[in-house]
């Protein structure tokens, strides 16, 4: 109600065409810049043999660790971890607007979006968050590549004394580790925490037949802008949809309008569809190689007759920045999510979907 | 640990000034005459006229009558009380009166003070429980106290430990171990002293005051809810 807003709350949907043959096409920055990704579908318009499908199998884990954040500043862990690879750390609380969220995004930048009460005991320099009431949030933030933070200076010294006497809580971590050589998931040593392994799961056996498809090439070119926003808005409403499973898209649905009178974007026809799906904290490195799988898969099938796919990725509501330090809140929803239609020729079509609370834009 | 009421040190008890301390002069008439005038005249009254000398009179400086001071002395002593003057708060400042010099800067210049307000809480704190001792701490004294400030509004005060050396109506300003001074506003901080085992929290924002008025004021229960 407008009593309470001063004005009505937006969600934003970035969209965006591009090729990834063309040298300024951002896609790979798009998939590495978002760290925290949560969930993972990508949806193929047709069902795909199983030996095919194993081209996507792409193995990855994480640990879920009860840390102290002077773990984090430990000279051994930036040496190992964050200078030779990609470390990605997200603290799992209640959530961003109640409760202290610690980030460590995948270019070593420890990012900590505390409470008042918290960032005042802290003794850390920060900034008031975007987002909520004022000043009611703060964030601090700090290089772990920086040279200067090597211990006896006294910025190192400061943090040191910081996490080791007045923020000494424990929070629980989800952490993976890329080493830059190999771009597979490492271990991690954790000793003396006691640190638990979770492998994240592909699961490649959902398919779903008898389907609605659209025709997604009605928007891969762009020949009147204005209709090929509607056309796309309407495209995206299908792929979530789709990637519920809805029964609202199955061709023999037979719905009261009373309930829903939708249709999918004409023209359409029925078909069968197969999803891979993940769950757990995934690297963006394994994104994009599954992205670049998928294209690959795509311009290599001999009878081309997947047009295309999508994949959808959904970043974690709680996760205090969205793409590339922008930071992020949580307020109806903490929406940080993308998904690419990618053609067989190279088109893709890029969806970004941002809740209110986001600087991304 | 110094006693602040140890007996005066022999030094002093053997120097000049105190051994030419004398009981005044009394004429050997007098001395015979009064003993014997006061025992008989209350001799009816009390039964032990001797001891109620003894500790009452005997060497003891009274006045039989009450004269009149001529109004010429009372003239004088009011142009004399006038004549006192004291410094106004721009003379104070100009002449540097409160600044502590930097050369004091020292932390074990000031770990005696300390000390000796470690005795003086101690004394405070008796056998009083929690609830009156916090009362009286309101009125206490904090110079020589170790405080830490434990939140603040502003991060790079959080964590500062030192002697008090002095209060103002908004400031404590403490003495650091590695002999700095810090001056740290009373407003938008917490602050917190060790006394045996027990933590105390000062809320600075309800303790800007300065310390001769706190004595005095009577305060009452106020919530603490934001710095």
């Amino acid at each position: 109600m407008s009593i309470f807003l001063s004005e009505p709350v937006k969600s934003k949907l970035h969209i965006s065409h591009s090729s990834i043959t063309l040298t300024k096409s951002r896609h790979e920055q798009i998939i590495l810049d978002h760290p925290f990704n949560n969930n993972l579908n990508i949806f193929f318009p047709s069902i795909i043999s199983s030996e095919k499908i194993n081209l996507f199998n792409n193995d990855f884990f994480y640990y879920k660790v009860d840390l102290p954040l002077s773990w984090f500043i430990e000279r051994d862990f930036i040496r190992d971890y964050v200078k030779s690879g990609c470390v990605v750390a997200l603290s799992l609380t209640e959530g961003i607007d109640v409760a202290d969220i610690i980030a460590l995004d995948s270019l070593g930048t420890l990012i900590l979006n505390l409470t008042k009460d918290t960032y005042e005991e802290l003794g850390l320099d920060g900034k008031p968050a975007k987002f909520g009431p004022d000043k009611q949030r703060f964030v601090v933030q700090i290089d772990l590549k920086e040279k200067s933070l090597i211990p006896g200076k006294r910025g190192y010294e400061r943090i040191k004394w910081c996490f080791n006497n007045t923020l000494t809580k424990k929070f629980t971590f989800l952490i993976s580790f890329l080493k830059s050589g190999t771009k597979k998931s490492s271990e991690i040593d954790f000793s003396p925490f006691n640190a638990e392994k979770i492998w994240g799961n592909f699961d490649f056996n959902n398919i779903c037949d008898n389907i609605l498809i659209p025709d997604l090439n009605m928007i891969k070119d762009i020949t009147n802008e204005f209709q090929w926003k509607l056309d796309a808005v309407e495209i995206y409403d299908w792929i979530g949809l789709a990637s519920i499973q809805a029964r609202r898209i199955k061709s023999h649905d037979q719905v009261d309008p009373f309930i829903s009178v939708y249709k999918p974007p004409e023209p359409y026809s029925p078909g069968n569809g197969s999803f891979i799906k993940c769950t757990g904290f995934i690297p963006s490195l394994t994104i994009k190689e599954l992205f670049d799988s998928v294209s690959k898969f795509l311009q290599e099938d001999e009878n081309k007759n997947i047009p295309w796919a999508i994949i959808n990725v959904w970043g974690f509501k709680d996760s205090p920045i969205s793409w590339n330090k922008h930071e992020h809140g949580y307020f109806m929803n903490g929406e940080n999510n993308y998904s690419f239609i990618v053609y067989n020729d190279g088109t893709y079509i890029l969806y970004q979907a941002l809740g209110t609370y986001d600087t991304y834009s | 640990m110094s006693n602040l009421y140890s007996p005066l040190p022999r030094y002093i008890q053997n120097s000049q000034v105190a051994k030419n301390e004398r009981p005044p002069p009394v004429s050997e008439t007098t001395r015979k005459f009064v003993p014997k005038f006061v025992m008989g005249s209350i001799g009816s009254t009390s039964k032990d006229p001797a001891k109620i000398y003894a500790t009452k009179i005997k060497d003891k400086v009274m006045l039989l009558d009450n004269p009149l001071k001529s109004s010429e002395e009372k003239k004088k002593r009011i142009i004399l009380k006038k004549k006192v003057k004291t410094m106004s708060a721009k003379e104070k400042r100009q002449t540097r009166t409160y600044e502590i010099p930097k050369e004091c800067h020292k932390y074990e210049l000031f770990v005696p003070l300390h000390e000796l307000w470690l005795q003086y809480i101690e004394e405070l704190h008796g056998k009083s429980n929690p609830n009156i001792f916090g009362q009286k701490l309101l009125k206490a004294d904090f110079h020589g106290a170790i405080l830490t400030v434990s939140k603040s509004k502003c991060a790079s005060y959080i964590g500062i430990t030192g002697i008090t050396i002095q209060e103002t109506e908004n400031m404590f300003k403490l003495i650091t171990k590695d002999n700095s001074m810090k001056c740290i506003p009373k407003g938008h901080s917490i602050f917190t002293f060790q006394l045996r085992d027990h933590m105390f929290t000062l809320y600075g924002d309800q303790f800007r005051y300065r310390s001769a008025i706190r004595a005095t004021k009577k305060f009452k229960n106020k919530p603490s809810i934001d710095l």
